[in-house]
């Protein structure tokens, strides 16, 4: 079984990564082309599957199948459903996004293209994967060029006070890798204990028999190695300096893409996996979610760096999805998925907006910035939508998600559950304290002595900008896009109709029928 | 089976070896040409092997059986040999001393390897690595005139005295208490014996730590840091690839085959030497400057993942140790063709003589990334699928739960671990300040063709181990059924659903009936 828009995402990066190596010593323009156009068709495809993806069906469609070892119970499938169709156009649409934003004037730019390429094909292929195994595989496809990313083109002349670039890839990478050992165990201690395979649409009926307390250690284990990628409060420090560090394609593929997977990874070990251990765990998400929603704004608002402003936002908001994923109904799972999509879309708009700055400016620090909007209007604009659409205000897709998150979770019942509501929508607030006022510093207030004349801006980041404020405006004005899939996705019977106020957990509303 | 049609692929080494003496002897010949030669014989040889040989065929008594285990170690061992013979010859043309001795030796040190691999005697075995191991002295201290090479060559000498020791010493007691030296003969004695008594536990420990010694495992693997370093670059890629997998080759034949009775008594010692192992070599590696030493850490480190995966004594073990061990020796051999490539080069053997090599020699610095990532286990490189085989291979942890999980977290620590120092050569080559070292090298880079085919052929292959590891795991799969194993519970229970339909989804009554019971 083969269908072309499930391979194309993976394979037409991994072929524009080729081609752009092969044509290293070529014009860099026409490299650029032949770079965005990987994306493009990967894109595409993406938006074709998005348009005739039937959101009654339950199960995946558009599988492409081959077998890998069938004596393990491995063949690579690749296959859409609601939530990683959402994660796909994420994916796709960041990545080209990146791509177009990427200079490729920068020396030895035929390599950093083909390592985005790279990063782009393993980040499709992670949502694309039905088996837990393959997730996995590709997941860890982002490893070398992470850590290459990051080492060899780290910004030139990074402020005093920030590490070396070699160390903070080196730590990032160790992070990662340590989550990525610890999840391999659990994959291989699962696959162990497995009566078939670990796809996600069948990986319940293999793990019937699992010993539950062998289950609550496995998801457990999970969990930690899925918040370490992701980079969650309390196993952040990693990713803050990354996005100091690395240029802005790097910072919008891996702040908005990749830090999904762990997200991602998390919403299918609840949903497919084992989905009675994280109804159990379900509280201590939440309430870690909570945490990360109060401590990153907090750590956000103390930041003059707007990397690190970002950096901090971008925990604060995977608390939102982490609460999501801990109330674990059908409302908050697919509120899950929007969530992480409108934030994949701000990070990316971020970084590349926070890059031009840098370019033009010489500086991203807040403190020694002001009154940039008169010289820098188009900039300044770019800026405000960011604000705007970082602290979830009506019209922006965060706006969209978050309101199906906390209507979700009010409806989940009990004291608890209203508290963190509350928590999260106080989080809101928070979120735009900290936007508006780094916004102000920068732009509005009085302009900065001394300040040199800014440099113009580069049309192309521009236009990624533009790109991404669209599809912000557009998912927040019209979530329905792709909400109605989400929120029809669990579709096994007539229950499936129900309206989106149904707060009872997916599991066990499916458990009922 | 004819004795001379069972050995004659040994015959034919030992043969090569005389006939390359006896040349030398005769005539100057170039070192270049003739290591080439050699190493397109063994190639043919392989070939050769790979297309006639059967499984099971067996001389007086089974004494020496080619099984499919056998004929998978038989196999990696004459690539290693030919593939080694390769940097010979070329380390030989650019060092110019007489190369035709440490050929000879090479060739029957594989002689050895071959019949390490085979032997189902304690006797044979016994011979088997003598001859592997006293071609390895040799070879470690050539030339002698080089410094540090002798000072390796008796480091090296010492400890294999003691297993020498060790393994006749252990010997004496199984024979005393099985009153045979056949593996099959011991093992129904060992099974019929339900206490393990003292002189059968004295016995089976003298023998695995013999050959501890010759994988390198913790406590005896002091000498592979100091050896690999001393040694020149051919002997040092010998001894980590070829000489690693006969060793390996030894050691499951006596635990899953003559020992395997005792599973239950060796299996927690083996979990705690593995342990050890992983985590002393990974973290003995992290302050290493030279790129020998490195690799000595590293391949104990190695060891310590294999040993892991034979805890178990499942089938599914040996199908885990075989393809890590397959793609071990070509993840390793690339390794070295890029050390020599380098050395070639005038760089020495540091690691800060890898800087700027991306700018230098960008082809070279991705073989290196690959050989390196494969090492550590990355996808889609094949040293990815092989931990995860490693991880898999060990289901009935019931059994020592505590002190299993104990040493699974050591195993992943020091893999996170290898990551520094595997990553850290990757920051050295993409790093662009170039060293004193480096830029002493001339601008061009000036590499060796045959080396650069050969660095190209084993990174395709550890790529395509990775993406298509489908006949090669089926290969070593049917060698792992030379042992009378059980199979692991999960593959079992995979294979026992492997008729159900993946895209049939659990029907909708099932599962929440399980659902609601586990409620």
């Amino acid at each position: 079984m083969i269908d072309a828009l499930t391979w194309i995402p993976v394979v037409a990066p991994l072929l524009g990564a080729a081609l752009v190596v092969a044509l290293a010593s070529q014009d860099p323009g026409v490299r650029r082309m032949v770079a965005i156009m990987g994306p493009a068709l990967a894109l595409g495809a993406a938006l074709i599957a998005l348009l005739t993806f039937d959101p009654n069906q339950a199960g995946y469609q558009f599988e492409t199948r081959v077998s890998w070892l069938p004596q393990y119970g491995l063949s690579l499938r690749l296959g859409l459903d609601a939530t990683s169709l959402a994660l796909l156009l994420l994916s796709c649409f960041v990545g080209f996004c990146a791509l177009l934003a990427s200079n490729p004037r920068d020396e030895r730019s035929a390599e950093h293209q083909a390592l985005l390429l790279l990063t782009l094909a393993a980040c499709n292929g992670a949502f694309l994967s039905i088996n837990f195994f393959f997730f996995y595989f590709f997941a860890e496809l982002t490893t070398l060029p992470k850590y290459l990313l990051i080492v060899r083109w780290a910004r030139r002349g990074a402020e005093n006070g920030t590490p070396n670039a070699a160390q903070v890839a080196l730590q990032a990478t160790l992070y990662v890798l340590l989550g990525a050992m610890a999840l391999l165990a659990v994959v291989a201690l699962l696959f162990a204990n497995a009566t078939g395979p670990l796809d996600f649409d069948v990986a319940r009926a293999s793990l019937a028999n699992l010993d539950p307390k062998l289950a609550l250690v496995a998801y457990a284990v999970a969990a930690l190695a899925l918040g370490l990628w992701s980079g969650l409060w309390p196993l952040h420090s990693w990713a803050p300096p990354v996005y100091t560090a690395a240029m802005a394609p790097t910072n919008m593929l891996f702040g908005g893409v990749v830090k999904c997977f762990g997200l991602y990874g998390l919403l299918r070990l609840g949903t497919s996996l084992l989905p009675e251990a994280a109804t159990t765990f379900g509280p201590v998400l939440a309430a870690l979610g909570a945490i990360n929603i109060l401590y990153g704004a907090w750590a956000a608002m103390r930041q003059r760096d707007w990397n690190r402003v970002l950096a901090f936002a971008s925990i604060s908001h995977a608390g939102y999805t982490l609460i999501a994923l801990g109330v674990g109904s059908q409302v908050t799972l697919a509120a899950a998925a929007t969530l992480m999509l409108a934030h994949g879309l701000v990070t990316g708009l971020g970084f590349v907006l926070t890059d031009e700055l840098e370019w033009s400016v010489g500086t991203r620090d807040t403190s020694s910035l002001g009154g940039l909007a008169k010289p820098l209007p188009l900039l300044s604009l770019g800026f405000v939508a960011l604000a705007i659409a970082g602290s979830g205000i009506p019209g922006t897709a965060t706006f969209a998600a978050e309101l199906m998150m906390f209507f979700g979770t009010w409806a989940h019942g009990g004291a608890a559950a209203q508290a963190i509501t509350a928590i999260a929508i106080f989080g809101v607030v928070l979120s735009a304290t900290y936007m508006f006022s780094a916004l102000h510093s920068t732009f509005f207030g009085e302009t900065a002595q001394g300040a040199a004349e800014p440099r113009k801006l580069r049309p192309l980041p521009l236009v990624a900008a533009a790109l991404l404020v669209f599809a912000t405006v557009l998912l927040g004005v019209f979530p329905r896009v792709v909400t109605d899939a989400l929120a029809a996705k669990p579709v096994p019977s007539a229950a499936a109709n129900e309206p989106l106020s149904d707060g009872a957990p997916a599991k066990s509303a499916e458990m009922d029928q | 089976m004819s004795l001379l049609a069972a050995f004659h692929i040994e015959a034919i080494l030992v043969g090569l070896a005389l006939f390359t003496l006896l040349l030398s002897s005769v005539r100057a010949v170039d070192p270049q040409r003739l290591g080439r030669a050699l190493a397109a014989g063994v190639l043919l040889l392989f070939f050769y092997s790979l297309v006639t040989q059967q499984a099971a065929s067996a001389v007086e008594g089974s004494v020496y059986r080619i099984d499919d285990l056998a004929l998978v170690f038989r196999q990696l061992c004459l690539v290693a040999t030919a593939l080694v013979l390769l940097l010979a010859s070329e380390y030989s043309a650019r060092s110019r001393y007489p190369a035709a001795e440490q050929f000879a030796l090479m060739l029957l040190a594989a002689t050895g390897m071959l019949v390490l691999c085979t032997a189902r005697d304690f006797v044979l075995l016994f011979v088997a690595l003598e001859l592997l191991t006293t071609a390895s002295y040799v070879l470690v201290a050539f030339p002698r005139t080089e410094p540090g090479r002798v000072e390796a060559s008796v480091k090296y000498l010492a400890m294999g005295a003691l297993s020498t020791a060790f393994i006749a010493y252990g010997t004496s007691f199984v024979f005393g208490t099985t009153g045979s030296t056949g593996y099959d003969a011991v093992r129904e004695a060992l099974s019929k014996t339900p206490e393990l008594g003292l002189s059968q536990g004295l016995g089976v420990t003298f023998v695995l730590a013999a050959l501890a010694f010759k994988v390198a495992a913790v406590p005896a693997h002091m000498w592979a840091p100091d050896v690999y370093q001393g040694a020149s670059l051919p002997v040092t890629a010998f001894l980590a690839t070829g000489s690693k997998c006969a060793a390996f080759a030894a050691l499951l034949r006596l635990l899953f085959d003559a020992f395997l009775p005792l599973q239950p008594h060796w299996a927690p010692l083996l979990l705690i030497v593995a342990g050890a192992t992983a985590v002393w070599g990974s973290f003995g590696a992290l302050r290493q400057t030279d790129l020998r030493r490195l690799m000595g850490y590293s391949s104990v480190t190695h060891t310590g993942y294999l040993l892991f995966a034979a805890v178990s004594g499942a089938a599914l073990s040996v199908t885990a140790i075989l393809f890590y061990l397959v793609q071990y020796v070509f993840s390793t051999l690339a390794c070295f063709f890029v050390i020599a490539q380098l050395t070639r080069n005038g760089g020495g053997y540091s690691i800060a003589g890898l800087s700027g090599l991306n700018r230098r020699a960008p082809w070279l610095s991705w073989m290196m990334a690959a050989s390196l990532l494969s090492l550590t286990g990355i996808p889609p490189l094949s040293g990815f699928l092989a931990k995860y085989l490693v991880l898999v291979a060990v289901p009935n942890y019931e059994a020592f739960a505590p002190l299993y999980f104990i040493v699974l977290g050591l195993v992943l620590i020091a893999i996170v671990v290898s990551v520094v120092y595997y990553f850290g050569i990757l920051r050295t080559m993409w790093s662009d300040a170039p060293s004193q070292e480096a830029a002493s090298q001339e601008a061009s880079f000036n590499s060796d063709r045959t080396l650069g085919g050969a660095l190209l052929a084993c990174v395709a292959l550890i790529l395509m181990l990775g993406v298509y590891p489908e006949p090669l795991l089926g290969w070593v799969e049917r060698a792992s059924q030379s042992f009378e194993l059980k199979p692991s519970a999960a593959a079992a229970r995979v294979a026992g659903n492997a008729e159900l339909p993946v895209d049939a989804a659990p029907s909708a009554e099932a599962v929440p009936a399980n659902a609601a019971a586990a409620r």
